[in-house]
């Protein structure tokens, strides 16, 4: 072997060991580094985690009017002063946090029966009241009362074909709904409601679409609509 | 002499940053309208309270007293609320706006006729409500 060719032969293996060594060096300070950054990943992700279970919970009401003037409205409250407010008020109908209703009933539709029966029902099955002027449907599903409302009545009254019915969807989960008739045949107990749903992260309420008005009721941990 | 200035000045100071400031600014829109923009130390409202007229103050006390208790709650309770806007209505012919902004309690109103922008602090809102719920009559 000719003794140029060694010495490129040595410089090469050199550089290779030179190499391997940076390699290993940066590899070896790299690793604690990285198991760092995990463990800190991991931390801030537990802190998120943690501040998002005490994040303050937010109702937020939508209201998109179709008329030529184009109202909008919108309120953002947060639950814990909902609850508050409303534990405070003593006044009219509305009594510390339980809210006194006229019509128990609500047009023949009976809630708390409907309610019991979804409850002991498997999810997916259906309660279907069919009405003069309105149906619901109410369905189980993981843990949340659907309610689907068609209302007709404004079509009769009105005589108007297109746009008249209004179509109301509520997502509630069974243990709010549950608390929210806990009280007497005529009350609404809210306050008890609020206290439950505010133990949620995220919930589609209330969807109220017709010819007039989109309403939109949902509530989470933002403090804004966007 | 000018020991004394700086002392009262410090005091105005620390008076005026002590409940924040009311902020009042009303602006007519017609022709020859008039516009009234008004700062005023928080603590002049608190002082309002004592100043005023005890027979007549108690009279409207004894008929609102259940309301300044719910104002009292809410008002405790916006104090702990982060910013936000909590209600605004927007249409082709007005604005509404009502926020809690640094802690303070902001109504915005831009209508047709008038501007008007109006900051409470809500710490002194709320220390104004309790002075008030405190001298209504108990009988």
């Amino acid at each position: 072997m000719p003794a140029s060719q060694t010495r490129r032969t040595i410089l090469l293996a050199a550089l290779a060991l030179t190499a391997t060594a940076l390699l290993l060096a940066v590899l070896l300070r790299a690793a604690p580094m990285a198991a760092q950054t995990a463990s800190q990943t991991a931390n801030q992700t537990a802190a998120k985690t943690e501040a998002a279970a005490s994040a303050e919970r937010w109702l937020h009401i939508a209201v998109n009017s179709k008329d030529g003037d184009g109202e909008r409205v919108r309120v953002n409250v947060p639950i814990s002063l909902a609850r508050t407010v409303l534990a405070s008020i003593q006044h009219g109908k509305l009594n510390h946090g339980i809210v006194h209703i006229d019509n128990a009933h609500m047009d023949d539709i009976d809630i708390r029966a409907i309610l019991k029966a979804v409850k002991t029902a498997q999810d997916g099955e259906y309660v279907t009241v069919e009405g003069r002027d309105s149906n619901v449907q109410v369905r189980k599903q993981d843990g949340m009362l659907l309610i689907h409302v068609v209302d007709n009545s404004k079509r009769h009254k009105d005589d108007a074909k297109a746009q008249r019915q209004e179509n109301v969807d509520v997502r509630v989960p069974i243990e709010v709904a549950d608390a929210l008739f806990s009280g007497a045949q005529d009350e609404l107990n809210v306050a008890a409601a609020l206290e439950l749903l505010a133990r949620h992260d995220h919930l589609e309420l209330v969807s109220v679409q017709d010819a007039e008005n989109n309403v939109r009721v949902w509530m989470d941990t933002k403090t804004t609509q966007d | 002499m000018i020991g004394k200035i700086l002392l009262g000045l410090t005091l105005t100071t620390a008076v005026v940053l002590k409940d924040g400031i009311i902020e009042i600014n009303v602006q007519e829109k017609h022709e020859g309208g008039s516009h009234v923009h008004l700062y005023l130390p928080a603590t002049v409202a608190t002082l309002g309270v004592h100043l005023a007229p005890q027979e007549r103050l108690r009279e409207h006390l004894r008929r609102e007293g259940e309301h300044l208790a719910i104002a009292r709650t809410a008002l405790s309770e916006l104090e702990k609320v982060s910013d936000a806007v909590l209600v605004e209505v927007e249409s082709a012919r007005e604005h509404v706006r009502v926020a809690v902004h640094s802690g303070n309690f902001i109504v915005d109103v831009n209508d047709a006729n008038d501007t008007v922008h109006i900051s409470v602090p809500v710490r002194a809102a709320r220390k104004v409500v309790e002075d008030l719920q405190a001298d209504v009559p108990t009988t």
